[in-house]
C-alpha cells in the first residue's frame, strides 16, 4: 500500500457504499415470487449479512485476524486445532459429523474482542471449561482462551460443509463469510469431492486469503496426490497455491504430532504480525467487494422477474375487466330479459291512455284529478306497477352485474393460478378468488342512481318542448320508466316468437313515449341513458380491477429498488462504471 | 409384497394410458421411461442378476469389487477420482449375459465361470463415483443406478454421513429399501468401539430417511472383514432371483406415488353445493337461452289452431272453405274498425313463473363456472374439468338451439276432436234439417200448396222447430264447451311440450358437458385406484 491517506479515503468511500448497499438490499420483500420466495429471501438475507460483515471488518482493520478452519467432515480440523494449541480442547471423534458447534480460540488477552457482537453477532456466545460437552443450540459460538496462540490471531473450528447435517453447512457458510483467512481442510480421499471444490472455487472468485491443507495422506501416495490436487486446484482457478500436507499419523490425546502440522502452523503464526494481518484482511475484503456485483446479480434478476410477474398478473385483471365491459355492452345491445308479465302490466297501464290525457293539458289533468277525487284507483295502480317495473329493472341489472363480476373474478383466478406467484397471492388473499362481496350493494346503488339520472334526462330534454311546463312529476316519472324499459328491453337477438311477444308488449309504451317526447328525443334519451348505464358499470368493474391491481402492486417490488441497489454498487466503485473495482493487494501466500 | 408383480404392472399400465393428456407431460415422460426400463429389464428375464457397487470417491468400491471377485480386476489408486468407467464381472456363459451387458452399456467386461463365491448369473458392477468434480461420472452412476437389481452403497467412515449420498440418492429410494445394501467399508481404520458407534449412527441415519429395511454391514477390503457376509448375501440374492422383481416393483411404486401426488385435488364444484343442483342450474340457463318458454307458448297457438280445425263440424267446415278467400279482407276490415293495438299478448300469460334470467350466454357461462372446481390448485383433474367446461357455452347454446328446433310442436290428432266433430256435425245437420224442413213448409205455404202437418214432439212442439231450436242451442253450447276443452288441452299440450323441450335440452347438456364431466371424474377415480394399486406396498 503506497500511502495511508489514499487508502483511508478509499476506506471511507467503501464504508459509505457498503452501508448504502446494505440498506438497498434490505428493501425487497419478494412477496411476488411464489415458490421461489424462500430461496430469494435467503439470498437477500445472506447478501445483507455479507455486506454488513464487510463493513464491520472495515471498521476495525487492526482487530485480531479471524482464521476459519473449514472443510469436509472428518478432515481433522478439530484435531489439527488441538495440535496447534497443544491441548485436547476440542472434541474429536469417529461419528460424522463430529463438530456441530463452532469454537473460537484466541489469546486470553484478546478473547474480550469476540465477546461482543462485532463479529458473528448472529451467534450466541458460550464459555466454559475446556472439554465440557456443548449442549446448547447449534447457532452458538464457543469461546475458549488459550495462551498457546499468539496475539492477533483467532482460530475458529468450523462445522463441516458436506454432511447430511444441513445446519452445519449453513453455520460454516456464516463463519466462512466472516473470516479474514480461510484454512481449507480436505483429505486424501475427499480432495476431488465436488462439494469441497465448490467452496474453493468461491474462494478463488472472491480472492479470499486462503491456505489449503490435505490430511491423512500416506507417504507412499504423497507425491502423486499432491500433484493431482494441485492440478485440480489450478482448474478451479487457484494455481500456485501451496498445499499443506498433513501426513497420516497416529492420533494421540486428540492431537497429531506437531511435526505433521509444522508448515501450516508456521504460516498461521506469521499472520499474527500487524502488517500481515492488515494485508490479508484487506485482500479478503477487497476481493469480496469486487465480487459483489456478480453476487447481487441474481437478486436483481429476481426483482426484474417480479416486476414482469406483476405486469402479467395486472394484465390478466385488465383483460378480465375489459371482457366484462364488452359482455355488458353486448347484453345491453341484445336487451335484458325483463320479466314479461311485469312489462305486460306496465303496457296495460300505459295503454289506458291516461298519461297521454295528462300530457294534453289542463283539461286532461282536471279529468284525471276529478277521477281520483271520485275514488278511482287508477293512479294508485299506476304507481304500483311503475314501482314494480323499477324494481324489476334494478333486480335484473344487479343480477347481471353480479354474474359478470363472478365471471371476471373466475377469469382472474384462472389466469393467476397459471403461475406460482399468482397462486401464492390467491392463497394469501382468498378474497381475490371471488368478486368483491360489496359489489351487489354497490351495483344496486348505481342502478338507483342511474334511474334517477334518467328522470333528470327526461326533465331536461322534455323542456325543449313547450309542453314541459305543464308536465306533472307523475308524467315525468312515467316517461322515464318507459324510457328505461325501452333502453333495456330491446328485442334484437331474441328468438322469433319471443321478439314478437316483446314487440307486442312494448308497442303501447313506445307509442306513448313517441307521442310525449318525439321520436328523435326518444332515440337520444335511450342512447344517453344506455351509455350512462355502461359508464356506471365500467366504474364498478374498474373498482373490481383496482382491487387486483392494488394487491399486485402491494406485493410487487418498487421499481426504484433495483436502481437503489445499482446506485449503491456504483457508489462502491464496483458497479457497471468500473469493470474490476479497486485494485486488491497481492494475494497472501506462504 | 401384497400386490403380485403382474397385477402391479397391469394397474400401472392402465394408469399410464389413462394419464395421457391428463397429467403433466414431464412426469409422464419420467413414468414412461421407468416403464420402458422395467419392460426391458423383465425382457432380459432371469438370466442375470445385476449387482452394483456404488459410492463416493475413495470409499473403496474397486477394492471391494476385487475382494468379492477374488482377483484384481479393477485398478485401485490413490488419486481421486480414480475409477472412470464402470467395470462388470459377469459369471456364466458370455453368450447369455451379453444381452444384459449391452443393455447396461458397460464396455469393460470380465467373464468368469461359476464356482464358489461366483454364483451363476451374477453381474457385478464397479461404478465410478457420484460425488467428485467429474460430472461425467455422476451421469454414468445415475444411469446404472436405475438399471441394476441390487444396489450396494459403499461408504467409508469419513463419508457415511455425506449429504451428496443421502440427499442425492438414498432419500428418493425409500421404496427400494429391500434391494439396498449399505456397506461401511474401510472398517479397518476404526477401533472396535468406533466401528460399533459408526454402524449405529449409520443405521439411525437410514432409519430417519425411511430406509430401515436396508441391510447395513461393515466391510474391509484390507483385512477381509464382512467380505464373506457380503458374498453370501449376493449369492443368496442371485440364487433366489428375487431382487429383480423387488427392484422392478420398487421402481413402479415410486413412480406411481409421484403420479398420485398430482391427483390430490378437490373435484367438487366451486359453489360447494351438490353437483345435481349445479347441473340443474345449467339446464335451466340453457332452456332459457333456447327460449323454451316462448317456443312452448307457440305450441299453444298451434294446438288451438289444429284442434279447432279437426273438431270442426262438416257443414261449418264446408262453409269455412267457401268463405276462406273472404277471411283476410274481413279481418282487415274489422281491425280498421276497432283501430286499437292488439291486447298485451294473451300468450304472455303462459309465461307466468318466469324466473329472472340474465342474457343467455352469460347465464350459461355462469352456470358452467359454478360447475367447475375452484381454480387455484392447478392440479390435473381440476385443470381437465375446467378445460371441458371452458368454451362449452357457445357450442351448448348452438346445439340446444338445434335440439329445440328439431322437437316437434304440432299435436297429433286427438280422439275427442273427432268425437266432437261427429257430435257437432250431427247437431249441425239436425239443426240444418229443421231449418230446411221449416223452409220447405214455408215454401209450400207460400205457394198455397197443401202442406203436411209436421209431427210434434211431446205433442206440443213441431219437430222441425224443435230440431232447429234445440240444434242451435246445442250448437252454441258445444261451441263454448269445445273452446274450453281446447284451452285445457292447449295448456296440457304446452306442459308436455315444455317437458319434451327440457328433456331435449337436458340431453344436449348431458352429451356436451355433463356426460364428459362425469366421465372425466370417473376416469380420475379409476386412475387414482390404479395408481394406488401400483403404489401399494
Amino acid at each position: 500500500m503506497s500511502g495511508r491517506t489514499a487508502s483511508t479515503s478509499d476506506e471511507r468511500t467503501l464504508r459509505g457504499g457498503l452501508t448504502q448497499l446494505a440498506e438497498a438490499l434490505r428493501e425487497p420483500l419478494f412477496s411476488l415470487s411464489g415458490a421461489a420466495r424462500g430461496e430469494r429471501v435467503a439470498l437477500r438475507d445472506r447478501l445483507v449479512q455479507d455486506v454488513e460483515g464487510h463493513r464491520t471488518r472495515l471498521d476495525d482493520l487492526d482487530a485480531p485476524l479471524l482464521v476459519v478452519l473449514g472443510g469436509v467432515t472428518g478432515a481433522g480440523k478439530s484435531t489439527v486445532a488441538n495440535t496447534f494449541v497443544g491441548a485436547p480442547l476440542l472434541r474429536t471423534g469417529v461419528l460424522r459429523p463430529t463438530t456441530s458447534i463452532p469454537t473460537l480460540l484466541a489469546h486470553p488477552d484478546e478473547l474480550e474482542e469476540f465477546r461482543g457482537a462485532r463479529v458473528l453477532g448472529e451467534l450466541a456466545r458460550l464459555e466454559s471449561e475446556a472439554g465440557t460437552p456443548p449442549t446448547a443450540s447449534s447457532s452458538s459460538l464457543w469461546l475458549m482462551a488459550t495462551s498457546a496462540l499468539p496475539q492477533g490471531l483467532a482460530l475458529v473450528d468450523a462445522p463441516d460443509v458436506d454432511s447430511v447435517a444441513v445446519a452445519h453447512r449453513d453455520l460454516a457458510d456464516l463463519l466462512l463469510d466472516a473470516a479474514d483467512v480461510w484454512v481449507w481442510f480436505t483429505t486424501a480421499g475427499k480432495y476431488a469431492d465436488e462439494e469441497s471444490m465448490r467452496y474453493l472455487r468461491r474462494a478463488s472468485r472472491r480472492r479470499t486469503a486462503l491456505a489449503v491443507a490435505i490430511t491423512q495422506v500416506r507417504e507412499t501416495d504423497r507425491a502423486e496426490i499432491v500433484a493431482d490436487f494441485a492440478g485440480k486446484l489450478a482448474a478451479a482457478g487457484l494455481p500456485d497455491l501451496d498445499i499443506h500436507v498433513v501426513p497420516f499419523a497416529p492420533v494421540n490425546d486428540q492431537q497429531v504430532p506437531v511435526s505433521a502440522v509444522a508448515t501450516l502452523r508456521e504460516w498461521l503464526w506469521s499472520l499474527a504480525e500487524p502488517r500481515a494481518r492488515r494485508v490479508h484482511r484487506l485482500q479478503t475484503l477487497w476481493g469480496a467487494v469486487a465480487a459483489l456485483p456478480d453476487e447481487v446479480e441474481p437478486l436483481l434478476g429476481a426483482l426484474d422477474d417480479e416486476l414482469g410477474t406483476a405486469h402479467r398478473l395486472m394484465t390478466v385483471a385488465e383483460e378480465a375487466s375489459v371482457d366484462a365491459r364488452r359482455e355488458f355492452s353486448r347484453a345491453l345491445d341484445e336487451g335484458l330479459p325483463l320479466q314479461q308479465e311485469v312489462l305486460a302490466r306496465w303496457n296495460r297501464v300505459v295503454g289506458t291512455g291516461r298519461f297521454l290525457a295528462l300530457a294534453e293539458g289542463a283539461a286532461g289533468q282536471a279529468r284525471s284529478w276529478i277521477r281520483d277525487l271520485m275514488g278511482s284507483t287508477a293512479s294508485a295502480e299506476e304507481r304500483r306497477v311503475e314501482r314494480e317495473v323499477r324494481v324489476e329493472v334494478s333486480d335484473t341489472v344487479v343480477d347481471l352485474v353480479t354474474r359478470l363480476g363472478d365471471l371476471a373474478a373466475a377469469q382472474v383466478a384462472e389466469g393467476w393460478s397459471r403461475e406460482s406467484p399468482g397462486q401464492a397471492l390467491l392463497s394469501a388473499r382468498p378474497d381475490l378468488a371471488t368478486k368483491d362481496p360489496g359489489l351487489v350493494a354497490e351495483s344496486a346503488a348505481e342502478i338507483e342512481a342511474w334511474q334517477r339520472h334518467v328522470v333528470e334526462l327526461v326533465e331536461t330534454r322534455g323542456a325543449e318542448r313547450k309542453v314541459r311546463a305543464r308536465w306533472l312529476s307523475t308524467l315525468i316519472n312515467a316517461a322515464a320508466t318507459g324510457a328505461i324499459v325501452i333502453a333495456l328491453a330491446q328485442t334484437g337477438g331474441l328468438t322469433g316468437a319471443e321478439a314478437g311477444i316483446a314487440t307486442a308488449a312494448g308497442a303501447a309504451n313506445q307509442t306513448l313515449l313517441v307521442k310525449l317526447l318525439g321520436a328523435a328525443n326518444l332515440r337520444w334519451l335511450v342512447s344517453a341513458s344506455r351509455s350512462d348505464l355502461q359508464a356506471r358499470f365500467d366504474r364498478l368493474m374498474d373498482a373490481e380491477r383496482r382491487r387486483y391491481v392494488r394487491a399486485v402492486a402491494e406485493a410487487a417490488p418498487e421499481p426504484d429498488e433495483v436502481d437503489a441497489v445499482r446506485e449503491a454498487l456504483t457508489a462502491l466503485g464496483v458497479g457497471e462504471a468500473s469493470e474490476h473495482g479497486p485494485v486488491a493487494p497481492q494475494r497472501g501466500r506462504t | 409384497m401384497t400386490v403380485p408383480l403382474p397385477d402391479r404392472l397391469a394397474a400401472f399400465d392402465e394408469a399410464l394410458t389413462l394419464s395421457r393428456g391428463r397429467l403433466s407431460p414431464q412426469r409422464l415422460d419420467v413414468a414412461d421411461e421407468v416403464r420402458a426400463k422395467v419392460g426391458d429389464r423383465l425382457a432380459y428375464g432371469e438370466a442375470a442378476v445385476v449387482v452394483a457397487l456404488a459410492g463416493g470417491t475413495g470409499s473403496g468400491k474397486s477394492s471391494l469389487f476385487n475382494a468379492l471377485a477374488g482377483r484384481p480386476l479393477a485398478k485401485v489408486g490413490a488419486t481421486r477420482p480414480f475409477t472412470r468407467e464402470a467395470t462388470a464381472w459377469a459369471v456364466g456363459e458370455p453368450d447369455e449375459l451379453t444381452g444384459v451387458l449391452e443393455w447396461l452399456d458397460v464396455d469393460d467386461r470380465r467373464f468368469a465361470q461359476p464356482g464358489a463365491g461366483a454364483p451363476d448369473g451374477l453381474v457385478l458392477l464397479d461404478l465410478p463415483d457420484h460425488d467428485s468434480i467429474e460430472s461425467g461420472h455422476h451421469r454414468v452412476v445415475d444411469r446404472l443406478v436405475e438399471r441394476v437389481d441390487l444396489l450396494i452403497w459403499v461408504v467409508d467412515p469419513l463419508k457415511y454421513a455425506q449429504r451428496a449420498l443421502h440427499a442425492g440418492y438414498l432419500r428418493r429410494m425409500v421404496a427400494h429399501a429391500d434391494v439396498t445394501v449399505v456397506a461401511l467399508n474401510r472398517s479397518d481404520e476404526l477401533t472396535a468401539d468406533g466401528l460399533r458407534a459408526c454402524l449405529e449412527d449409520l443405521a439411525r441415519l437410514l432409519a430417519d430417511e425411511g430406509l430401515e429395511r436396508a441391510t447395513v454391514l461393515a466391510t474391509s477390503a484390507a483385512n477381509g472383514r464382512g467380505i464373506e457376509d457380503l458374498r453370501g448375501l449376493i449369492e443368496q440374492e442371485v440364487d433366489q432371483r428375487r431382487a429383480i422383481g423387488r427392484r422392478v416393483a420398487a421402481d413402479i411404486r415410486t413412480t406411481a406415488r409421484e403420479l398420485l401426488d398430482e391427483l390430490d385435488d378437490d373435484l367438487s364444484p366451486r359453489a360447494g353445493a351438490s353437483t345435481a343442483e349445479e347441473e340443474g342450474q345449467l339446464v335451466e340457463a340453457l332452456a332459457s337461452a333456447a327460449g323454451v318458454r316462448s317456443v312452448a307458448a307457440e305450441s299453444v297457438v298451434l294446438y288451438r289452431g289444429v284442434g279447432a280445425e279437426r273438431s270442426r263440424p262438416v257443414v261449418s267446415r264446408a262453409a269455412w272453405r267457401v268463405l276462406g278467400p273472404l277471411r283476410r279482407p274481413l279481418r282487415l276490415f274489422r281491425r280498421a274498425l276497432t283501430e286499437r293495438p292488439p291486447p298485451a299478448s294473451a300468450s304472455t300469460e303462459t309465461e307466468v313463473g318466469t324466473g329472472r334470467r340474465p342474457p343467455t350466454s352469460i347465464a350459461v357461462r355462469h352456470a358452467l363456472l359454478e360447475l367447475a372446481p375452484a381454480p387455484g390448485t392447478g392440479a390435473a383433474p381440476g385443470r381437465q374439468l375446467r378445460g371441458i367446461l371452458e368454451g362449452a357455452g357457445e357450442r351448448l347454446s348452438r346445439e340446444v338451439g338445434r335440439a329445440v328446433a328439431r322437437t316437434p310442436l304440432r299435436p297429433h290428432g286427438r280422439l275427442w276432436w273427432r268425437l266432437v266433430a261427429i257430435w257437432w256435425s250431427l247437431i249441425e245437420l239436425a239443426a240444418l234439417a229443421g231449418v230446411l224442413w221449416l223452409a220447405a213448409l214455408g215454401l209450400l205455404a207460400y205457394l198455397q200448396l197443401p202442406s203436411p202437418t209436421p209431427p210434434r214432439v211431446a205433442g206440443e212442439l213441431p219437430w222441425p222447430t224443435a230440431l232447429m231450436a234445440v240444434g242451435a242451442l246445442l250448437w252454441f253450447v258445444t261451441s263454448v264447451l269445445r273452446r274450453r276443452a281446447l284451452s285445457v288441452g292447449a295448456r296440457r299440450h304446452e306442459v308436455r311440450i315444455r317437458r319434451r323441450l327440457r328433456a331435449a335440452v337436458q340431453a344436449v347438456a348431458d352429451e356436451e358437458v355433463l356426460g364428459p364431466v362425469r366421465a372425466e371424474r370417473e376416469v380420475f377415480e379409476t386412475l387414482q385406484r390404479r395408481l394406488e394399486q401400483a403404489a401399494a406396498r
